[in-house]
């Protein structure tokens, strides 16, 4: 390895030295006068320079088409892994771009909301602290707030406006089958039977987490408005309507924080089978094994089309 | 011989003995007498004398009754006058330094006296020290010769002498809003519990209301008011609740001045300083029909209407009083532990069983 390597050192050396010459012929044939060894090195000097930025040059070349060469390889695998069943898409782009709104924004509302309630513990004070005392925390609150009400939006425009959003809207209905699926499912947990409740695209416990964020979004922001634009409603609403609003606004913040953590941490997180989690929500692939073990009815119905698509048995 | 031995030593002793007593016995009369040589002069009625600096004459009559009754009366003249060095004196004596005696390592007396400390860096002092000699020291407090302990009656630091004696003598305004006010002692007659200035302001350490480190500083005063208005038994003195404190540290105003903010309504904010009137007093800044010109502040809420004053102020959402509030924060109250019950029944089935099947696979 290491005399190859000598060997090539010397090579290029010696390449180089060839180039040199070559030049320093032809030029003194041009001109007739010897060149100078002050000429002859900067001649040298700047072959040098021309050779590596050309290397320079080839190899970033290299480097991104390799890069774009492994990207479209995973697509293409994954392409394939898709055509063939092994990998199924659960979420389109639109959908985790929704998801990851909502969450960010939740999660700033709790974390500058909550020291409002708990203000005489430490570790709330703390955190008023580090985002900078409680006039930064109530702003970052309203930028919040907007997040929320843009994802609520978006989210109603793209379920009724997209044919993708009214299928989904129609897979998450609460039907008849999740309350079979509860019961089925107790008697799973007391080993009343070995068989898990088979569910479609969404559990029942996928619903709970879903139509629960109805629930929470239509109070928090209505009576958050409601605080926020004090200065408007309290022209037209008497004081008593607003504290209402407030009594409700800081109930329902701790009853949907505590929803999220417990409810959405354990199944989405903590959960035996799926902890520390998977990257569903992020790339929106999702394995067979996953598909089997937790959405068998909308595997079967999926593997069909996968089936009718290649065209064989 | 030894018998005359004996009867010369005897002679010695004795001697020594009548002398000694006598010198000790004559001491205390030594300094009465040096009293009595300040008395001399300055317990004629009519001495006055030209002061240098303001060209104004004033009495040097000292009222030796009144002294002798003093707190300090057992004193002489000269252990608080230290630079009277011959009498009679010539020059007009310094002013006496308080803290000769009131100084924080004292060891006689009452012990240790910081309220020499906490008056260095009063606003008072600081005014002095600025040149301007309205400001008052110890003196202008306290009095010179008929200082009192607090505990007496007639003293000017008994608590319901305070306002008028002391600091009234300068702050006449505020000692009128005061007297006016539901905390004056119209509607409190004799009650000690009745908050007087030094209550809210302190005593020595009195700064501006502006200064962080003051009592009554946006964010501090609050805690001056709950000192009363918190603690149940003397509340329940006069019929009152304590909930208005916790309500004000559970709505945005109360927990924004926790966590420091001081361009919020605290208790003053509303109620006033030291014109603090009952709510059914129809010039009240917190009667229904001012609610609208007190909440609207340019500061504050700026453009208020009647709808401020609809409904109750100090909402206490724990009690039945509060009507569809109470109702709404029981329902919520309920709801939050039934869901949550509810979840963690699955969650805690549902963990087992998955542990279960994990076991199951791994074996």
């Amino acid at each position: 390895m290491d005399a190859d390597k000598t060997d090539r050192k010397e090579w290029r050396i010696q390449a180089l030295e060839r180039l040199h010459k070559e030049l320093e012929d032809e030029l003194r044939a041009e001109t007739g006068v010897p060149l100078t060894p002050e000429e002859s090195e900067r001649i040298r000097e700047r072959i040098r320079e021309e050779i590596g930025e050309r290397i320079k040059e080839r190899f970033e070349g290299l480097k991104s088409e390799l890069y774009e060469e492994i990207l479209r390889e995973k697509k293409k695998d994954i392409k394939q892994a898709v055509a063939k069943g092994d990998l199924f898409y659960r979420f389109g782009l639109n959908v985790r771009a929704q998801h990851f709104l909502l969450a960010a924004s939740t999660f700033l509302l709790i974390i500058t909301g909550l020291p409002l309630r708990f203000h005489d513990s430490a570790i709330w004070k703390f955190i008023i602290f580090l985002l900078g005392g409680i006039q930064n925390s109530t702003f970052l609150h309203r930028v919040a707030a907007g997040g929320l009400m843009i994802v609520c939006v978006w989210h109603l425009s793209w379920l009724f406006l997209t044919r993708e959003g009214r299928r989904e809207f129609w897979e998450l209905l609460p039907k008849p089958k999740d309350l079979f699926d509860v019961i089925h499912n107790i008697k799973y947990f007391l080993r009343l039977t070995n068989e898990k409740a088979r569910f479609d695209r969404y559990s029942y416990i996928e619903k709970f987490d879903y139509w629960a964020v109805y629930w929470g979004v239509v109070i928090m922001i209505g009576s958050g408005l409601l605080l926020w634009l004090e200065q408007y409603s309290l022209k037209v609403l008497p004081k008593w309507i607003l504290d209402v609003a407030k009594e409700a606004h800081r109930d329902e913040a701790l009853l949907a924080t505590l929803a999220i953590v417990v409810w959405h941490m354990y199944n989405a997180h903590l959960n035996p089978s799926k902890f520390p989690g998977t990257l569903v929500i992020w790339n929106g692939l999702m394995t067979r094994h996953e598909m089997l073990d937790e959405h068998p009815l909308e595997y079967e119905k999926r593997l069909k089309t996968v089936v009718e698509k290649r065209g064989d048995t | 011989m030894s018998n005359w031995v004996f009867f010369r030593n005897l002679t010695w002793y004795l001697t020594v003995l009548v002398l000694g007593a006598s010198l000790l016995l004559t001491l205390p009369l030594v300094a009465q007498a040096q009293e009595r040589r300040c008395a001399l002069c300055h317990a004629k009625k009519d001495l006055r004398a030209k002061d240098a600096a303001t060209g104004k004459e004033r009495s040097l009559y000292v009222d030796e009754t009144v002294f002798h009754g003093s707190a300090h009366g057992k004193l002489a003249c000269v252990d608080c006058h230290l630079d009277t060095l011959d009498l009679p004196h010539g020059k007009r004596l310094k002013k006496v330094n308080c803290g000769a005696c009131h100084y924080r390592g004292r060891t006689f007396g009452q012990g240790p006296a910081i309220e020499y400390l906490l008056y260095r860096d009063s606003v008072h002092a600081k005014e002095r020290q600025k040149g301007n000699m309205k400001a008052p020291d110890c003196a202008s407090c306290h009095g010179t010769h008929d200082v009192l302990n607090r505990t007496d009656i007639h003293s000017r630091g008994y608590k319901l002498n305070i306002p008028e004696q002391m600091c009234g003598k300068c702050h006449q305004k505020e000692l009128a809003d005061w007297k006016a006010s539901v905390h004056g002692p119209a509607t409190h007659k004799g009650d000690l519990n009745l908050p007087v200035c030094t209550n809210c302001h302190t005593e020595h350490g009195i700064r501006r209301a502006a200064d962080p480190g003051s009592t009554v500083y946006a964010t501090n005063i609050v805690e001056m008011c709950i000192k009363c208005h918190g603690d149940f038994s003397m509340m329940n003195q006069y019929g009152k609740k304590t909930e208005e404190v916790e309500s004000y540290y559970e709505s945005f105003h109360g927990v924004a001045t926790k966590f420091g903010e001081k361009n919020i309504a605290h208790c003053a904010s509303c109620h006033g300083y030291h014109l603090i009137k009952a709510s059914t007093d129809p010039a009240s800044s917190i009667n229904p029909a001012n609610l609208p010109a007190t909440c609207g502040q340019p500061k504050c809420h700026p453009g208020a209407t009647a709808n401020f004053g609809k409904g109750k102020v100090h909402v206490n959402p724990h009690s039945k009083e509060s009507g569809i509030i109470y109702w709404i924060a029981l329902g919520f109250k309920w709801l939050t532990i039934t869901v949550l019950v509810v979840l963690f029944i699955h969650i805690f089935l549902d963990f087992l069983r998955k542990l279960q099947e994990k076991k199951k696979k791994v074996s």
